[in-house]
């Protein structure tokens, strides 16, 4: 058919002008997803490990990458992609999902862990505010957006969550 | 002898006293400053609440949104010299400011006296609101107005004996309060000039970002401006605003813009403690002003360890 259409045959020879832009922001957040899929694989790894401090950093690095790419996306800086936005947000999922054990007793004493005593004092509030967290996001990925527009609210309760845990559940060093 | 030296004495004591309570007499509004109240625009005062974070502690402890808008106070701050408990400045004629006249809110503003002739104490920010205009004063009591009334009556700090002592706080402001800005060598440039009004006046960003003399009952550190120190309240510390590598040094204005926008930083970690609720209020700024504050914070000199 090609050789019947020369019209097709250049916009196909044409095409790699635009995609090699776009290959670069595809590698870019293929990085931030595989750096995202890394912390939470090194959760994983030391989930029930005996440095919580160190587990519980590394998920909210973790969720912070995803929140990135999915920012990203949602301001334009880099194009939407459904597959990519639905793996950062079953990376907070996930993460939000194990969280709550790595608080055990006396894991407020690390020389630099910014969890507040309030963790312990209302352990209660603290699980309550992580479920939440991971219900909006398990409900996001039910939504599956499809466009940077839908990825607005999301970030909107996703963002809203860090921010009222963070408020009282942690402290600045 | 002896009676004439114990006669000498108490008339010095009577004169030291003399002379504190002269020094220490809570101010009325000067002349000038009653000059430059307005006819107050209450819809301009909404921007001027939001700026001056009025909700962040008189309304009740992480209240969002328009709860933020419910000043029956309440709110204690627990600070290394007790509790001071804030008060209801809700249009309340009661238990709240209902009743005030501009006169005495801008009084209570600018030079940190209530309506009743007392001083209050600085955890009111009052060393900060000195710098703001008569305009945005009288725009903001006139907003304030427009709120909903909360009955609830107000109730007394819990401070050691020594600073029960309220007419000692004249000593205080007689060394500390000073209407003056902070940074007299950022130029002329209008948007820097914006941005230095905003964090030095309404947004009173210096008085938790900056170090305080005096073992920490004293004034803004100067010359650590917004350098960072102790937390006001409980555990942990304010974190260094100025542009040092141990500060914001790395984040561009337009990354400071959008974490008061946003309440996420450069690598997408969350705003948290008592910052939350002033990034929210930030975030009901206008854009230019949080990128007039952002410009400053950028300009101002870095401070370091």
């Amino acid at each position: 058919m090609g050789r019947n259409c020369p019209a097709i045959e250049q916009t196909r020879l044409a095409a790699p002008a635009v995609p090699r832009e776009y290959d670069m922001k595809k590698l870019v957040i293929a990085s931030i997803l595989t750096a995202t899929l890394t912390a939470g694989a090194a959760l994983a790894a030391s989930h029930g490990g005996d440095d919580p401090i160190a587990t519980r950093k590394n998920g909210m690095q973790g969720v912070g990458l995803a929140m990135g790419a999915l920012a990203g996306m949602a301001k334009g800086e880099v194009p939407f992609n459904d597959k990519q936005a639905l793996a950062a947000l079953k990376t907070m999922n996930y993460v939000f999902t194990t969280f709550g054990a790595h608080f055990p007793e006396g894991s407020d004493m690390g020389a630099n862990t910014t969890a507040a005593p309030k963790i312990w004092e209302d352990m209660e509030g603290f699980m309550a505010a992580i479920d939440k967290a991971k219900m909006d996001t398990a409900a996001a990925i039910e939504a599956a957006p499809a466009s940077a527009e839908a990825l607005g609210p999301i970030l909107g309760s996703v963002g809203g969550n860090c921010k009222s845990c963070h408020e009282a559940f942690r402290v600045s060093n | 002898m002896i009676r004439k030296l114990l006669a000498a004495a108490l008339l010095l004591g009577v004169a030291a006293l003399a002379v504190f309570w002269w020094l220490t007499a809570p101010a009325a509004l000067s002349e000038s400053q009653r000059a430059s109240l307005t006819e107050g625009d209450a819809a301009a005062g909404e921007a001027v609440f939001w700026a001056g974070g009025c909700g962040s502690c008189h309304a009740e402890k992480s209240a969002k949104g328009d709860a933020k808008k419910l000043l029956g106070g309440g709110h204690r701050l627990d600070t290394p010299a007790g509790v001071f408990v804030t008060p209801n400045i809700s249009p309340d004629s009661e238990t709240g400011i209902g009743g005030w006249t501009l006169d005495q809110f801008a009084n209570a503003m600018w030079n940190g006296v209530s309506p009743a002739g007392r001083h209050y104490y600085p955890s009111f920010p009052y060393a900060s609101y000195v710098r703001m205009t008569g305009e945005d004063i009288s725009n903001l009591f006139a907003y304030l107005q427009t709120l909903e009334p909360v009955s609830r009556a107000s109730e007394p700090h819990e401070l050691p004996l020594p600073l029960k002592l309220h007419r000692g706080i004249g000593l205080w402001k007689l060394a500390f309060l000073d209407a003056a800005p902070v940074m007299t060598g950022i130029g002329e440039d209008e948007t820097l000039l914006r941005g230095r009004y905003l964090v030095e006046g309404p947004g009173h960003c210096g008085e938790c970002h900056t170090p305080r003399t005096a073992f920490g009952f004293g004034g803004m550190d100067k010359s650590r401006w917004l350098g960072g120190g102790a937390a006001p309240e409980g555990d942990g510390k304010i974190p260094n605003i100025t542009p040092h590598d141990k500060g914001l040094g790395s984040w561009s204005a337009g990354d400071i813009a959008s974490y008061l926008e946003t309440g996420f930083t450069p690598e997408f970690d969350s705003v948290g403690g008592s910052m939350v609720s002033v990034q929210e209020n930030m975030a009901r700024l206008t854009k230019e002003d949080r990128a007039a504050i952002a410009a400053y914070l950028k300009a101002i000199p870095p401070v370091g360890d």
